[in-house]
């Protein structure tokens, strides 16, 4: 009976103009986002690799000098990508995508795309996620806000009534068609796509690819979900309406009220009430921290001066030559592990900050499911800012790593020597170099991004079911007559 | 088969059915006369569980219209003064749709087509689309889609006005054809010549109750609209 129902309506739309060019316009769209998204991730990927390879290269054959000088030179971790990530590039053009690692300092991720791009370009950021988030709902609308009010209005649904349809069967059939003619247009298009972007693409590192299968297929869940959501709502509201011109009216205001308008005002608003603190502000609470240590490269300062009694008292010696380690070495990494701690803290407290506007946000997916269908879809894609965070924290690991690698190496072969010897005239080669690990990245797994994200599905997952129930119940109470 | 036992109806106070006690037995066709607001289509939306009662019941068959709204409505045809058809899809498309919602998927296109051709309606209109139909075609397809339902009741809401007198003639003899195979049959209407000509019983109505009840073939044509008129007038 449904599937009946859901033929006919599936007729009916296919022979209405109007869904044929908007289904043609959508389609030409996602054909078009997901082949200028692989482009993109390709391009990106080729540019990342190279540069991974040059750097770690660099490294490796970067000839006998002070382990200590190396650590100044650094090197570069690059932000990988999930393949997904040119479906949904998420918040990718706003967070860093190359941090440099270099002794005493933790840096930031650098190097935003949408701070090089002109303000035009802000306006083009199409890409298969923002057809799916936002036009779909809008062809949704297109197709159902009539279903039940034009009928009523055609007198059709009088005759369809005095059959003898269960209503339920018969939006149950409604909502069938509709999501048949969507699957007509989406399904091909997102096949296509997928198979042009994985030609273009080529292979991918294995570590990009955790969970990838179960990723998608979430994904691919949450979508169906969202859609069928606007699938409900479109057909609530045209029971309820006066008229199909006045479901339409409704439907739009909707979609522009929590498509455009609750989004931003659920980032200012997280912004607002849990404020990060300002650049200013951190590099100043960085510099009265790092104050603190042992001045390493600064012998006549009060607090280096300490450190040297500190230590020589320690070990019963009277002068750094008698000392079992290099003194530069052990007066180094106090001046890490001072570091270490101010940067937890200081860092730390902006991670909360974000941490608790993300919470803010993923609430204000209550008032419009298009709030959780952008965070769930930049998740599972690798584009949203807490994979970004896992990559920064990622990359400040391998630093620490390395600088203690280096300093262990200036402590154990440069000991006995006078200050300026260790510093300057002890040279280390590619043996030490090879110590230091090749940078690695596993992005989050799907039981991380569940659990980060388990508000903003457990909130899309209320929608459904709250606008499954109000069909429901609206459709025992549908008017027969205009 | 259609039975209204003190069937009343109440809008904010209007009063648009006074407790209506009807019974039409299989093979009948009961004329409910009246102007225009006398309870008619009151009566057929009632039996169509359209509107709820406020007191009294509606059966179809023997169960309760508001009860059993499905079931009902499998046994009862209902044509409106205008069949309101689906624009987008042909005369068949729409008895095939209807069909398979009332419970009949297993039709061929021949058998549908035969339906359409049993109500009348124009070779080759069939596999065109509705939208370019006139009125009587339309009323066609509606006769058609309850030829198709087998359907042991027939609800009409004046359906022959605005029909030629050669549609309203064939349509007529539908129903006398239906009648015979045990359908009953109730049509409101102003067509007080159809209402003679075709109906075995005629019910006059006026303000929500019915005030005369009887036998066509004990009453002149001329009779009846004197009868007719005497009530309106009252």
């Amino acid at each position: 009976m449904i599937w009946h129902i859901a033929r006919k309506e599936l007729t009916e739309i296919i022979r209405d103009g109007r869904f044929l060019w908007t289904a043609l316009i959508i389609m030409l769209l996602l054909f078009v986002a997901l082949g200028v998204g692989a482009q993109r991730y390709g391009e990106d990927k080729n540019l990342r690799e190279a540069a991974t390879s040059e750097t770690r290269a660099q490294w490796l054959n970067q000839g006998d000098k002070g382990p200590h000088t190396a650590g100044h030179y650094g090197v570069y971790a690059f932000k990988p990508a999930t393949p997904l990530a040119l479906f949904d590039p998420g918040y990718n053009d706003y967070t860093g995508t190359i941090q440099y690692l270099e002794a005493h300092k933790e840096n930031q991720a650098s190097y935003k795309p949408a701070a090089d791009a002109t303000a035009l370009q802000r306006f083009g950021d199409l890409s298969g996620a923002m057809v799916l988030q936002m036009l779909v709902p809008l062809l949704i609308i297109l197709l159902c806000f009539g279903m039940i009010s034009g009928e009523r209005e055609d007198g059709t649904l009088r005759q369809l009534l005095s059959i003898g349809v269960a209503r339920g069967k018969l939006i149950g059939g409604k909502a069938s068609g509709a999501a048949l003619a969507l699957g007509l247009v989406i399904l091909p298009a997102i096949l296509a796509g997928g198979v042009i972007a994985a030609l273009m693409t080529g292979e991918n590192d294995v570590h990009e690819m955790i969970d990838f299968k179960s990723k998608m297929a979430l994904l691919f869940l949450c979508y169906a979900i969202f859609f069928a959501i606007f699938v409900f709502l479109s057909l609530s509201v045209s029971i309820v309406a006066k008229s199909s011109g006045a479901a339409l009216t409704a439907l739009v205001g909707f979609w522009i009220v929590a498509g455009l308008l609750i989004p931003r005002v659920a980032t200012d608003l997280g912004k607002r009430v849990y404020p990060t603190p300002s650049a200013l502000e951190v590099a100043t609470m960085v510099e009265k921290g790092r104050d603190a240590g042992p001045h390493a490269h600064e012998p006549n300062h009060p607090n280096y001066i300490a450190f040297r009694e500190e230590v020589l008292k320690k070990y019963g010696v009277s002068r750094i030559e008698e000392l079992p380690y290099s003194f530069i070495g052990l007066a180094l990494e106090r001046d890490e592990e001072v570091g270490f701690r101010v940067f937890d803290q200081t860092y730390g407290k902006v991670r909360a900050a974000f941490e608790k506007q993300d919470r803010v946000q993923q609430v204000f997916a209550l008032l419009s499911p298009f709030v959780a269908i952008k965070s769930l879809s930049a998740a599972l894609s690798g584009t949203d800012v807490a994979f970004s965070n896992d990559f920064s924290q990622a990359a400040e690991n391998y630093r620490r790593n390395m600088v203690r690698i280096l300093n262990e190496d200036i402590k154990q072969n440069a000991k006995g020597m006078s200050n300026y010897s260790a510093e300057w005239g002890y040279k280390a080669g590619d043996d030490l170099w090879s110590k230091v690990p090749e940078f690695d990245f596993d992005p989050p797994g799907l039981g991380t991004i569940l659990q980060r994200n388990a508000l903003s599905l457990g909130i899309l997952l209320a929608w459904l079911l709250g606008s499954l129930w109000l069909l429901l119940f609206l459709s025992r109470r549908m008017k027969i007559d205009v | 088969m259609l039975e209204a036992i003190e069937l009343r109806k109440e809008y904010d106070g209007h009063l648009a059915l006074k407790g209506l006690d009807l019974k039409i037995e299989p093979g009948e066709i009961y004329c409910l006369l009246g102007a225009n607001g006398a309870g008619k289509s009151t009566t057929i939306n009632l039996f169509l569980d359209f509107i709820k009662p406020t007191s009294g019941r509606a059966l179809v068959n023997g169960l309760d219209s508001m009860e059993h709204p499905i079931e009902t409505k499998k046994a009862l045809a209902y044509i409106p003064e205008i069949v309101m058809l689906y624009r987008n899809l042909s005369g068949l498309e729409n008895l095939r749709y209807f069909s398979g919602l009332a419970g009949h998927a297993e039709y061929t296109d021949a058998q549908l087509l035969g339906f359409l051709t049993r109500a009348g309606l124009p070779e080759g209109a069939p596999h065109r689309r509705v939208g370019g139909y006139s009125k009587g075609m339309r009323q066609k397809v509606g006769i058609a889609i309850a030829l198709a339902k087998q359907a042991k009741a027939l609800l009409l809401d004046e359906p022959t006005s605005g029909l030629d007198p050669k549609a309203s003639n064939e349509f007529s003899r539908l129903l006398a054809q239906l009648a015979e195979q045990g359908v009953a049959i109730l049509m409101a209407t102003h067509d007080l010549f159809r209402a003679k000509e075709s109906g075995t019983r005629a019910g006059i109505m006026r303000q929500g109750e019915l005030v005369a009840d009887l036998a066509t073939r004990d009453i002149g044509h001329a009779d009846l609209e004197a009868l007719y008129l005497k009530y309106m007038l009252d």
